[in-house]
C-alpha cells in the first residue's frame, strides 16, 4: 500500500469547494426552488388527528370555497395501489383507515400557503375510532386483539421476501434470524450468564433544512421533481407509488441541508398535486410535520443474554429484538436485518438472533445514522461492562479479548478486513486517561469515565456509476449520482479524480444532483459514497485516460500503454520530456468541420472523451435460516469513543466534560473531513444519549415536535477545544479507493453506551433506557439508593 | 391589505408592498431574493434565520417586516466587502472546516458577527454561550467555535486535531 507522501492530493485536507457559497449565502438548497415564481401553487396536507380509526366520510365542499384553493384531493383521487420501500403497505393518501397521528388524509393546493392552511381547517372528516396499539411488546403477542393490517399476508414484499416467514403475530411483518453454533451449548459451558433488557425511544434526524419539494409538470406528461433529499433514491419509490416509468420522473437536488438517513416525504404529495393541477406545486413541512412524518429512528427493545468464561471471553450470545415500526413498515425490514451487523466486532462462537418488526399506531420509522447498529450497541456495549464488573475484570481488557482481528470470521460468517478496532480502543483509553481517577468533585456532583466499542458497515448489494468528461482545456468534470449533504463527498471525489488524473484540485469540476444528467447511484446511504463512488470514479478516470492515450499514441509514436497524463499533458512514461498537451488533441481539424466546431471544442475523431464506469458491490447469498453469508457487507468502520461525565445527583443532570473518538477509516482521503464526521457524530451521539426522545400522549400524539421541547445539543452541551478529540486510525481496505472506506455513520454508534458506562462509573447506577434524561437518572438514583460517595 | 414600506437592507433602500403579518425572513427570501437567510423551525429555536438589525442578532422568522422599518438590516449577503473581500468570520469558517451542510452557517456567522462587534476578544466559553441559540446538526460545534475564535485573532485552541 502506498504512503501518503506518494500522493499529491490524497491524505491532504483540501478546503471544501462549496464552503465559499455556503458562507456567503449564495449556496442554493431545494428550499429556494421556485420562490417567487408566478403561478406556483403551495401544497398542504391534512394529517390524521387520531391514531387508529376508520374514515367514515370526508367533506371538502366548504374548504373548496376558500379563495385561491385549486384542488383538494383525498384517497380516492390518489393511486389506488399500495406501495412501500420493502412491503407495499401504504397508500399515498389514506383509504378507509388511518394508522397513526400524522397519517395523510387529504392534500390541498392553493395559490398561497395561507389559503391552503385555511382550507385544511375547513375539511370535515368523520372518523370511527378503533382501539389503538402503541406497545411493540403487546403487538408481538399472538393474542393481541388489535390488528393494524389485516391484509398483510397479501401485501407484495418486493425485496427480502424471506423476512416475512415465521411471524409470531398478525402485527409482525418482519422476522430476521441468525443461527451460528449452538447457544445452549455455549451457555452450558459458561461460568457466568448475564441477562438484561435494554430499550431506546424514538429520535429523529433534525436536519436543519425542513423537508421540502417542488414538482413541475412538463408538457410531455413527465414530472420534474426538486427534492431536499437524494435524486435516484427518491426516484424509485415515487415511480412505484405512481406507476411512473423512471424516464417520466426527473429528480433534481442542490445542496442538502442535512441528511443523516432521512427519506423523501413531501415529494409524493408534490407530484400528486402537480399532476392533478398541471401547475408547479411546492410543499415545505413545518418543523412539527418534520417530526411526525419524518420516518424517525426505530425504538427497539433488546433482550440480551450472554454466557462468558471467567476470563471474560464470550461463549454465547442470544438476542431477541422487538422493533416498533409504527403504522407502516417503510425501511424497517432492512434495518431489522442489518441491525445484526453491529455484532461483527466481537468473536462470538455461538450466536442466536431473532429480530422482529411489528406494526403499532405510532408514526412509521425509517433510516437514521447507524441504521439499527447504534440501538443494538446501546445494549451490547453496556453488557460488556456489566460482564467485566461481575467478573471483577478490567472492561477494556474484556473488550480486547473478544474483539475481532484481521481475518476473523464474524457472527454472519463474513471474514473481516481492515480492522483497527483494538487500536481505536487503546487510543481513546489513553486520551481519557483510563484507569486514572477523575478529578474530585464537590457536593452533589459526581464524575466518571466510560468507553465503548462500535462499528458501522457499508452495505453490499448496490452500485455507483460515474462519468468523467475531459474538457478541451485538459481539465475534467466528474458527473456522479450521490449526494452532497454536507459530508463533503464532492471534496473527496475531486481529490480522488485529481490524484488519478494528475490534476490540481481546482481543475476537477463536480456535477451532481440531477437524474437527467448524472449516472445512476444508490446514493449517500450506508456510509457508502467514498468507497463506491470513489471506486467507480477511479475506473471512469481510467476509461477516459485509455481513450486519451489511444488518441495520443499515434502522435507520440508509442503504444497507449506507454503513456501517462499529468498537469494536462500526456507524456511517455519512460521519457517524460516527450509530451503532448491534452488541449492539442482537440485542435486537429475535421475535414468537414465548419464554423464554431472548429476551434478547440470537439475532437476531430469521436467528438468527446467521456470515461464511464460502474462499481458494483455484489453480495453473496444469505441463508435465510442461519443468516450466514460470505459477503453481506462491503466494509466495516470500527472505532471507539470515551467520555468523562459529571452528574448532579440532586437534579439528575448529566454533563459530558470530555469526549474522544477514534475510528479506523481505511485511508483518510481528507483527514479534516474525517475529523468533522467524528465531531458531528459525537454531538449527535451525546444528543441521543442524554436529551432526545419523542414523548407521546396516551392517545399517540407527539407532545414535543419542536426544538423547544425536543432538545438537540447546543454549543453548550458538546465539549469543545481541548475537551473534544478525534483520532484517525488507518487500516487500509484492500477494496477501497486508495484504501479508503466509509466512516460517516460509525461515530454516532458507541457514544450513548460510553456515556452510560461513565455514569455507572460515577454513581454505580446502570441506565438501560435511552435517553438518559434527568428524570430517568433521578428515578434510578432514588430506586437504587446505592450512591457511591467519593 | 398590503402596505407600502421601505426597508434598508445591506446598504440598499428597498420599496416593498407587503402584508402586515409577513415576517422579515419571508420578505428577505421571497421578495428580495436574499435566500442566504434560512428558515428552519419558525419558532425562534434554531437561529438559522439570524440577521443583524442595527447591529444586534435578531431571529428574522419571529420579527415582523413592518417592525424593521427605519432600521439597518444586514444579512449574510451583506457581510462581504464591496470588492468581494470576505469578512474575517466567513474566511475563518471556510479555513477551519466549520461548514458542512451549510444550512445553519449564515445564521451562525451573523450571530458570531454580533458577538465580535460587541466583544472583539471573547473567551471560548463566551463564544459557546453566544452561539447556544444557533443549532447545528452536522458539526458538533467544535470547528465552529474554533472558527469564531480564530476570526477574533485568537490562536486556535488545542485539541480537536487528528493524529
Amino acid at each position: 500500500m502506498a504512503e501518503v507522501s506518494d500522493f499529491s492530493l490524497i491524505g491532504k485536507s483540501a478546503i471544501r469547494p462549496d464552503a465559499f457559497d455556503k458562507v456567503t449565502g449564495r449556496a442554493k438548497f431545494a428550499s429556494e426552488e421556485g420562490l417567487g415564481l408566478p403561478g406556483m401553487l403551495f401544497g398542504k396536507i391534512l394529517f390524521s388527528p387520531v391514531a387508529h380509526a376508520k374514515i367514515l366520510s370526508i367533506d371538502t365542499s366548504e374548504a373548496e370555497q376558500v379563495s385561491g384553493v385549486k384542488v383538494i384531493l383525498t384517497g380516492k383521487d390518489a393511486p389506488s395501489h399500495r406501495a412501500g420501500l420493502f412491503i407495499d403497505d401504504r397508500h399515498i393518501l389514506c383509504h378507509e383507515r388511518v394508522r397513526f397521528i400524522g397519517d395523510a388524509v387529504a392534500a390541498v393546493a392553493a395559490e398561497s400557503s395561507e389559503a391552503a392552511l385555511k382550507a385544511l381547517g375547513l375539511i370535515r372528516v368523520r372518523y370511527e375510532e378503533l382501539p389503538a396499539l402503541f406497545s411493540a411488546e403487546e403487538a408481538i403477542r399472538e393474542d393481541c386483539p388489535v390488528v393494524l393490517h389485516p391484509d398483510l399476508p397479501h401485501y407484495d414484499r418486493s425485496i427480502y421476501d424471506y423476512l416475512g416467514e415465521d411471524l409470531p403475530s398478525r402485527n409482525a411483518h418482519t422476522h430476521h434470524k441468525i443461527r451460528r453454533g449452538d447457544v445452549q451449548e455455549g451457555f452450558r459451558n459458561a461460568d457466568l450468564i448475564i441477562e438484561n433488557r435494554f430499550s431506546n425511544d424514538r429520535i429523529t434526524h433534525c436536519q436543519l433544512e425542513p423537508y421540502n419539494a417542488v414538482a413541475y409538470p412538463e408538457s410531455d406528461g413527465s414530472v420534474t421533481l426538486w427534492t431536499s433529499g437524494r435524486p435516484y433514491y427518491t426516484q424509485r419509490p415515487i415511480c412505484r407509488a405512481f406507476n411512473l416509468p423512471p424516464s417520466k420522473l426527473r429528480v433534481k437536488t442542490r445542496y442538502i441541508g442535512g441528511m443523516f438517513g432521512k427519506q423523501a416525504r413531501p415529494e409524493r404529495f408534490a407530484v400528486l398535486l402537480a399532476l392533478k393541477t398541471g401547475k408547479p406545486t411546492k410543499l415545505v413541512y413545518s418543523r412539527e410535520e418534520c417530526f411526525f412524518d419524518g420516518l424517525n429512528r426505530l425504538p427497539m427493545v433488546v433482550y440480551l443474554k450472554d454466557g462468558v468464561r471467567d476470563d471474560g471471553v464470550l461463549l454465547a450470545r442470544e438476542m431477541r429484538v422487538i422493533v416498533n415500526t409504527g403504522g407502516y413498515a417503510e425501511n424497517a425490514p432492512l434495518i431489522i436485518r442489518n441491525a445484526s451487523f453491529h455484532a461483527s466486532q466481537y468473536r462470538i462462537p455461538n450466536f442466536k438472533w431473532d429480530a422482529y418488526g411489528v406494526y403499532t399506531n405510532e408514526p412509521p420509522s425509517g433510516a437514521m445514522r447507524g441504521f439499527g447498529s447504534a440501538e443494538c450497541l446501546w445494549a451490547t456495549e453496556q453488557q460488556m461492562e456489566i460482564i467485566a464488573h461481575e467478573l471483577g475484570l478490567e472492561s477494556l481488557e474484556v473488550r480486547k479479548r473478544n474483539t475481532v482481528d484481521e481475518g476473523d470470521e464474524d457472527v454472519r460468517g463474513e471474514i473481516v478486513h481492515s480492522v483497527g478496532a483494538k487500536q481505536c480502543l487503546e487510543k481513546v483509553a489513553e486520551w481519557i486517561r483510563w484507569g486514572e481517577p477523575c478529578e474530585s468533585s464537590h457536593g452533589s456532583l459526581r464524575r466518571g469515565k466510560g468507553l465503548a466499542l462500535g462499528n458501522k458497515y457499508t452495505m453490499a448489494d448496490s452500485a455507483s456509476s460515474v462519468v468523467v468528461k475531459v474538457h478541451s482545456d485538459g481539465t475534467i468534470e466528474v458527473r456522479h449520482g450521490t449526494d452532497e449533504c454536507g459530508q463533503g463527498c464532492n471534496t473527496v471525489l475531486a481529490q480522488i479524480a485529481g490524484e488519478e488524473f494528475g490534476l490540481s484540485f481546482d481543475d476537477v469540476k463536480i456535477v451532481w444532483g440531477d437524474t437527467g444528467i448524472v449516472p445512476y447511484d444508490f446514493g449517500a446511504v450506508s456510509s457508502r459514497s467514498t468507497l463506491y463512488v470513489g471506486n467507480a470514479l477511479l475506473l471512469a478516470c481510467r476509461d477516459a485516460k485509455r481513450q486519451l492515450f489511444e488518441l495520443a499514441s499515434e502522435r507520440l509514436g508509442v503504444t497507449p500503454q506507454e503513456l501517462d497524463v499529468r498537469d494536462k499533458e500526456i507524456f511517455i512514461r519512460n521519457s517524460p520530456e516527450k509530451k503532448l498537451a491534452v488541449s492539442d488533441l482537440f485542435l486537429g481539424r475535421h475535414p468537414e468541420a465548419r464554423g464554431a466546431v472548429r476551434p478547440a471544442t470537439c475532437l476531430p475523431e469521436g467528438g468527446e472523451i467521456l470515461g464511464k464506469a460502474t462499481f458494483w458491490g455484489h453480495p453473496s447469498e444469505e441463508d435465510p435460516e442461519t443468516g450466514q453469508g460470505k459477503r453481506l457487507t462491503i466494509s466495516y468502520c470500527y472505532g471507539a469513543q470515551a467520555a468523562e461525565v459529571e452528574i448532579d445527583t440532586e437534579t439528575g443532570i448529566v454533563k459530558v466534560l470530555r469526549f474522544c473518538s477514534a475510528f479506523d477509516v481505511g485511508r483518510a482521503i481528507n483527514p479534516k473531513l474525517c475529523e468533522v464526521q467524528m465531531e458531528g457524530g459525537a454531538g449527535m451521539g451525546i444528543g441521543s444519549a442524554l436529551y432526545e426522545g419523542f414523548v407521546f400522549s396516551r392517545k399517540g400524539q407527539i407532545l414535543n415536535p419542536n426544538f423547544t421541547d425536543y432538545r438537540i445539543p447546543s454549543s453548550m452541551e458538546v465539549p469543545s477545544g481541548p475537551n473534544m478529540k478525534s483520532i484517525i486510525v488507518e487500516a487500509p481496505h484492500s477494496e477501497g479507493p486508495f484504501g479508503a472506506k466509509g466512516m460517516g455513520e460509525a461515530p454516532m454508534n458507541p457514544a450513548a453506551p460510553a456515556i452510560a458506562n461513565a455514569i455507572f462509573n460515577a454513581i454505580g447506577i446502570r441506565l438501560k433506557d435511552l435517553p438518559m434524561t434527568p428524570e430517568r437518572v433521578l428515578n434510578a438514583i432514588k430506586s437504587s439508593k446505592r450512591l457511591i460517595s467519593r | 391589505m398590503r402596505q407600502q414600506i421601505q426597508l434598508h437592507v445591506n446598504g440598499v433602500t428597498e420599496d416593498l408592498l407587503i402584508e402586515p403579518w409577513w415576517t422579515l425572513a419571508q420578505v428577505l427570501r421571497e421578495k428580495l431574493g436574499l435566500t442566504g437567510t434560512k428558515i428552519s423551525c419558525e419558532m425562534g429555536d434554531c437561529g438559522a434565520c439570524t440577521v443583524l438589525i442595527d447591529g444586534k442578532a435578531v431571529r428574522s422568522c419571529l420579527f415582523l417586516a413592518m417592525k424593521a422599518r427605519g432600521k439597518k438590516i444586514v444579512t449574510i449577503e451583506g457581510l462581504m466587502g464591496r470588492r468581494g473581500v470576505l469578512d474575517p468570520l466567513q474566511k475563518s469558517f471556510i479555513e477551519n472546516f466549520a461548514v458542512q451542510c451549510g444550512y445553519c452557517t449564515p445564521g451562525m456567522i451573523m450571530t458570531a458577527k454580533a458577538l465580535l462587534t460587541e466583544n472583539p476578544n471573547p473567551t471560548e466559553e463566551e463564544v459557546k454561550e453566544a452561539l447556544q441559540g444557533n443549532l447545528c446538526r452536522c458539526t458538533g460545534y467544535t470547528k465552529i467555535i474554533e472558527a469564531v475564535l480564530a476570526a477574533a485573532h485568537k490562536k486556535p485552541t488545542e485539541g480537536g486535531g487528528s493524529e
